[in-house]
């Protein structure tokens, strides 16, 4: 059955937003008992789509593929030759359609929302359309739908996104380029981690930042914003940021010094205060909840809790990655206040391990409240663990472990303490950790 | 159950009809990428597995329309929204469909030798997202003449995907024949 113009008109007016209640009634009506119409709607649905891929590659394709311009040409020629060619045509047609989405992330035509100022370890860089690229370079342009992810915990990136504006992604962290909502904003959807948000935008433009449970929009401010799939926590350093919490529309604005975290569990007004001071003391508490970054909670009734390490492929650019067995606590989840390490300070192990085996203990840093500060090692051998078995305990002053990125910051002073972790490489050796903590130097 | 590798290839294969169930709510063809691309996203990072093809799709148009449900209200704009049971049989209607890449490349081929005032109107429509009304403003055309003409293109499509399809499938069964 053929759609007849009121049908077509009334489909178009549904597009346009037009449609009266009674007109959508009839809509509703038509696409319910109309195999036709419903298959129309979803035909022109795709044929927009198609049409977009088109107009988006025309440039490009016309340069890449001459013989589809000849074809368009000789739409008459239906000679043997014609169709050796039509059907050669095709196959790469089809390769274009099948990887249009690889070369889809060099599209032009998309607003570029911003180009790469330093990139850092090991990173993503995801078209809109799938398409993936893990070479990252300084000046690379980035488009509204890419998406930029960190994967390591010593891997970040700065992305300049107007003159004197710059994002900084923070570690195992990821964030999308949205098509902008508005002509005088710049938007980006921070999907997981941290990102630290310097702007000085031009007047009447503003930067917005939107996650999982707010939109936060700037425009003359520095701030940085940490995300899960359920909390929002925000820091305003500089100028000031409006925020706007997703569950109930409450929005405020914050002024340099506040802090605010918007959860989905979050009821009554917002919960606005000073930023908390830091703290120079933090230990693992028990029973961990979302504070652990990775390994397996043990919970014997007869015994005290613990964290075995679980197995983790480890990425190493151009070889094979490297099998780790991992407990990792993650110091910032755990406490309110920047965990900030003294000079002195000393990290406090208690754990176990089934075989004798060195164990590596070490910790992530960043800047207070700001971007990664580098990752601090230590390796300690079985003689200074107890035996096979039994619960050990080991104080490691910080000094002794050496900067796997000496260029960021080789001491540890000053430094805000993020994720502690214990690990053994390629054996599993049956490692669990029962505490951790940071004593400041004063401290008994 | 699909592996990730699968899954990924199967959700790139289902791009355009995933993108086009996000597209009848946003009517934007950039947010119906982001959309797509957040499907994508999801696929990965979430703990969801899928036993075939089939709850792949479902899963991916549920995700894509909430997704565009999403995107309208963060960019403020009201639509008009179909029955919920008219969207489920959209949505059964889309995943009956066959991922036929001859269908696609036909379109892709169609869409590029429309001449230059169908392009225009496509591009005016589908890809700047300009209302009827607009079109026939940037056009200099009527309203009437606008909705004529879309018509036409639309139905002018349709039939040359058809044709192309058929041309495709008489080449592949005479290439079946010959060889056996």
């Amino acid at each position: 059955m053929k759609l007849t113009e009121e049908q077509y008109r009334l489909i178009q007016r549904f597009l346009d937003g037009e449609c009266t209640r009674d007109e959508l009634e009839g809509l509703n009506r038509l696409l319910s008992e109309s195999q036709a119409a419903r298959d129309f709607l979803l035909e022109l649905s795709e044929q927009a789509i198609v049409a977009g891929d088109v107009l988006s590659l025309s440039q490009k394709t016309r340069t890449r593929l001459p013989i589809q311009a000849s074809l368009e040409k000789n739409n008459a020629y239906r000679s043997k030759v014609f169709l050796a060619l039509w059907l050669a045509s095709s196959i790469l047609l089809f390769a274009t359609a099948t990887t249009w989405s690889v070369l889809a992330s060099f599209r032009p035509n998309r607003p570029t929302l911003g180009s790469i100022k330093h990139a850092h370890g090991l990173l993503d860089l995801r078209g809109h359309g799938g398409g993936q690229a893990s070479r990252i370079e300084s000046g690379q342009q980035i488009y509204a739908g890419d998406i930029l992810e960190s994967k390591s915990c010593d891997s970040w990136l700065e992305l300049a996104i107007a003159p004197n504006s710059q994002l900084t992604l923070a570690s195992h962290s990821a964030v999308r380029m949205l098509q902008p909502a508005h002509p005088t904003s710049q938007d980006y959807e921070l999907l997981r981690g941290g990102l630290w948000v310097d702007s000085k935008m031009e007047k009447e433009r503003i930067v917005r930042i939107i996650t999982p449970t707010a939109t936060i929009e700037a425009n003359e401010s520095t701030f940085n914003i940490r995300v899960t799939d359920t909390e929002t926590a925000i820091w305003v350093h500089r100028g000031h940021a409006t925020v706007h919490q997703t569950k109930d529309g409450q929005s405020a604005t914050l002024q340099a010094g506040i802090e605010l975290r918007m959860s989905l569990e979050n009821s009554g007004t917002l919960s606005i205060k000073a930023q908390a001071p830091p703290t120079h003391n933090w230990a693992l508490q028990w029973p961990l909840d979302h504070q652990y970054s990775y390994g397996r909670i043990v919970n014997d009734p007869n015994e005290k809790p613990k964290l075995k390490a679980m197995p983790m492929l480890w990425p190493i650019p151009n070889r094979d990655p490297l099998l780790l067995h991992v407990s990792a606590i993650g110091a910032w989840r755990s406490c309110p206040n920047p965990i900030v390490i003294l000079d002195g300070s000393v990290l406090r192990f208690q754990g176990r391990v089934q075989n004798s085996h060195a164990v590596r203990f070490g910790f992530s840093t960043q800047k207070l409240q700001g971007v990664f500060g580098g990752k601090f090692e230590i390796d300690i051998q079985p003689d200074e663990l107890a035996n096979p078995g039994e619960i050990w305990q080991v104080d490691l002053p910080l000094d002794r472990f050496r900067a796997l990125y000496p260029q960021l910051n080789s001491k540890t002073q000053g430094l805000q303490l993020i994720d502690v972790y214990a690990l053994t490489v390629h054996d599993d050796v049956g490692l669990e950790i029962l505490g951790v903590e940071l004593i400041q130097p004063e401290s008994p | 159950m699909l592996s990730e590798s699968e899954v990924i290839q199967k959700l790139i294969q289902g791009r355009t009809r995933i993108a086009a169930a996000a597209w009848l709510l946003t009517r934007d063809y950039h947010a119906s990428e982001d959309c797509f691309q957040n499907v994508v996203l999801k696929a990965m990072t979430k703990e969801v597995t899928f036993p075939n093809q089939a709850a792949l799709m479902s899963w991916a148009f549920v995700v894509a329309r909430r997704d565009a449900m999403d995107w309208l209200d963060r960019s403020g704009r009201k639509v008009a929204m179909l029955d919920e049971n008219v969207l489920a049989c959209l949505d059964q209607s889309q995943t009956a469909l066959t991922a036929d890449s001859n269908r696609l490349v036909a379109l892709q081929e169609c869409l590029a030798s429309l001449n230059e005032e169908g392009k225009r109107l496509m591009q005016l429509r589908y890809f700047d997202g300009l209302r009827c009304e607009q079109v026939a403003e940037v056009m200099r055309l009527s309203l009437p003449a606008v909705y004529k003409r879309l018509s036409r293109l639309h139905e002018g499509l349709s039939q040359c995907v058809r044709g192309k399809i058929s041309v495709f499938e008489s080449t592949s069964s005479k290439a079946m024949e010959g060889k056996s």
